[in-house]
């Protein structure tokens, strides 16, 4: 697959209810970053652009952007709305 | 499309929430959620107000007030105490600007407002320490100074957990570079942005590719060795944490390569700048140098600030002029570097996508990823275009007037006290360096990757010296004269 077909390839999306941005263990916001990958605040920030739409899933253990999925997607609890950052 | 398929056993829930709110955030909004958006308004904001009180036949110099030369402590005390007015008025407009700008990014004014206010009272001993007429006699430049300071004590003195908000290294360097923008002529942006161009990409280029198969070659994780690479190759940290979200890496591996960056930029920030005075390196390529060999922005303007400094007060010693040093490493580091880590970011996430698969998990938990090529801008850092407008503004604000009269109005009217509020972002960063390392808060790193980073490092140091000496000279030569 050339890399022109991969970036215009937009696969079916998931229902977007099952995507990490709205997943119970996908953790946002810059100060949560800067506070669980540590010395990222040092000569870096969670609050820069470099960091894009990355967030850190706690399932998994790694860094992902609000578009993905997988198969261990759960809702956050009912009025769950923890503070950002 | 891709697959990652290490889950972890025990798992927490996270703040789902806020990454639900940063996907649906309006895109109106991200120009109020960063800090590079804040940085190019703070200092626009400064720039402007400058700019509308020098054409109003006044200045901005009674804010962007600087110690005196002194030689008696009681001289320093007499000069501080004719400008104390001027000195509240500053610390008054940094502490709005930050607070105003941090509360909308979500931060706790109540924490970052008294942790600013020791940074400025730091800020302000360590330009007086710098303006100390013996102070180049002992090599007690303001960067150096000031790092060591912080490093000394946030490693002996546990500071509270409360001083942390004011330490806000990344946004504070942004300003700084973007008011260094304004002194910077548009002309010699366009004149040596593409040569910066053409030696940072020989230098990430190789550097990514060395640090990357020795990484493989020891039998690191790709995703690893990748972060590790462009975090030598590219920016640092930033780079690192980028590349991380892009490849999907493990959180591990994010912390250990910008453990490694920290190590690394910390001691280059003291090496280079000795080592270019031993090699009699003129400011600019010294400068090109430490853009193409520091790992992140803030520890190379440092670097690149202590060289300047040694310049200006080894009375013709070194040769070129002493902002040339801070010139040459943004160009390089800034335009040449910095400005194509979103191209980084799509490129690794395609690879990884592509040709990084592990094998398909058992119980079908694999993430699925998606690409797009929004990424690139996503990942921009957007403070440069900051620094190219306060260029070119600055620039066209200069085309009115005769070099003579440039010199006479322009310079002490406007860039003269623009110079002096930038000096002020970079000693609050480089306080904050310090006072943020705290070596028992980073992550371990094994001696795998260690050796993978330290071959780039080495590789870097090598082939910028090579360019920055050798090749391009003239270029940054000419930035001096």
């Amino acid at each position: 697959m050339s890399l022109l077909t991969l970036i215009r390839h937009r696969p079916a999306a998931p229902p977007v209810m099952a995507a990490c941005a709205r997943c119970r263990f996908a953790a946002g916001g810059g100060a949560h970053l800067e506070r669980s990958i540590p010395g990222l605040s040092v000569f870096g920030s969670g609050f820069g652009s470099s960091i894009g739409e990355s967030c850190l899933c706690e399932r998994h253990d790694r860094l992902v952007s609000p578009d993905d999925s997988c198969a261990h997607y759960e809702a956050p609890a009912a009025g769950v709305d923890r503070e950002e950052p | 499309m891709s697959e990652n398929h290490q889950a972890l056993g025990a798992a927490a829930p996270a703040s789902s929430a806020s990454a639900a709110k940063v996907a649906s955030a309006p895109a109106w909004r991200s120009l109020f959620a960063k800090e590079d958006s804040w940085s190019i308004w703070l200092a626009l904001i400064l720039i402007a107000i400058g700019y509308a009180l020098f054409a109003g036949g006044t200045s901005i110099k009674w804010l962007a007030v600087a110690p005196a030369k002194w030689t008696t402590v009681g001289a320093a005390a007499q000069d501080f105490a004719a400008h104390a007015g001027s000195y509240l008025a500053l610390y008054l407009v940094w502490a709005v600007l930050f607070s105003v700008s941090l509360a909308v990014m979500g931060h706790k004014i109540k924490q970052f407002l008294p942790a600013f206010t020791v940074l400025f009272i730091a800020a302000i001993l360590v330009f007086e320490a710098g303006a100390w007429a013996s102070a180049a006699k002992y090599n007690l430049e303001p960067p150096l100074v000031a790092l060591l300071l912080g490093l000394v004590i946030t490693n002996v003195v546990p500071l509270p957990s409360w001083f942390e908000a004011g330490l806000r290294v990344e946004y504070y360097v942004k300003v700084g570079i973007i008011l260094l923008g304004a002194t910077l002529p548009f002309t010699l942006l366009v004149w040596a942005g593409p040569v910066a161009v053409v030696q940072a990409a020989i230098v990430s280029l190789v550097t990514f590719f060395v640090i990357y198969f020795t990484g493989k070659w020891l039998g690191l994780d790709r995703r690893f060795a990748a972060v590790l690479g462009v975090g030598g190759a590219v920016c640092g940290v930033s780079a690192a944490i980028a590349i991380a979200g892009a490849v999907r890496a493990k959180r591990e591996h994010a912390s250990a390569a910008i453990t490694l960056v920290i190590a690394w930029a910390i001691v280059m920030i003291f090496l280079l700048p000795f080592v270019a005075q031993a090699l009699g390196l003129s400011t600019g390529i010294a400068g090109a140098w430490i853009g193409t060999s520091e790992f992140a922005d803030a520890a190379g303007v440092a670097a690149a600030q202590a060289y300047g400094d040694l310049a200006r007060h080894a009375g013709g010693v070194i040769a070129g002029a002493p902002d040339a040093s801070v010139q040459a490493f943004t160009l390089m580091k800034v335009v040449g570097r910095d400005i194509w880590i979103g191209i980084w970011a799509l490129v690794l996430a395609v690879v990884a996508t592509t040709r990084w698969e592990d094998k398909p998990a058992a119980d079908g938990s694999a993430i699925k990823t998606r690409i797009s090529a929004a990424e690139i801008w996503a990942r921009f850092p957007k403070f440069v275009i900051g620094f190219v407008l306060a260029s070119a503004f600055v620039t066209w604000v200069a085309s009115h007037y005769s070099l003579a009269d440039y010199r006479r109005e322009v310079v002490p009217g406007l860039v003269g006290p623009i110079t002096a509020l930038r000096t002020w972002a970079f000693i609050f960063c480089f306080l904050s360096i310090g006072l943020s390392t705290r070596i028992r808060g980073l992550s371990g790193t094994s001696f795998k990757p260690f050796l993978a980073f330290t071959a780039g490092v080495v590789v870097n140091v090598l082939i910028g010296y090579w360019l920055s000496v050798h090749v391009f000279a003239a270029y940054w030569n000419g930035l001096g004269s």
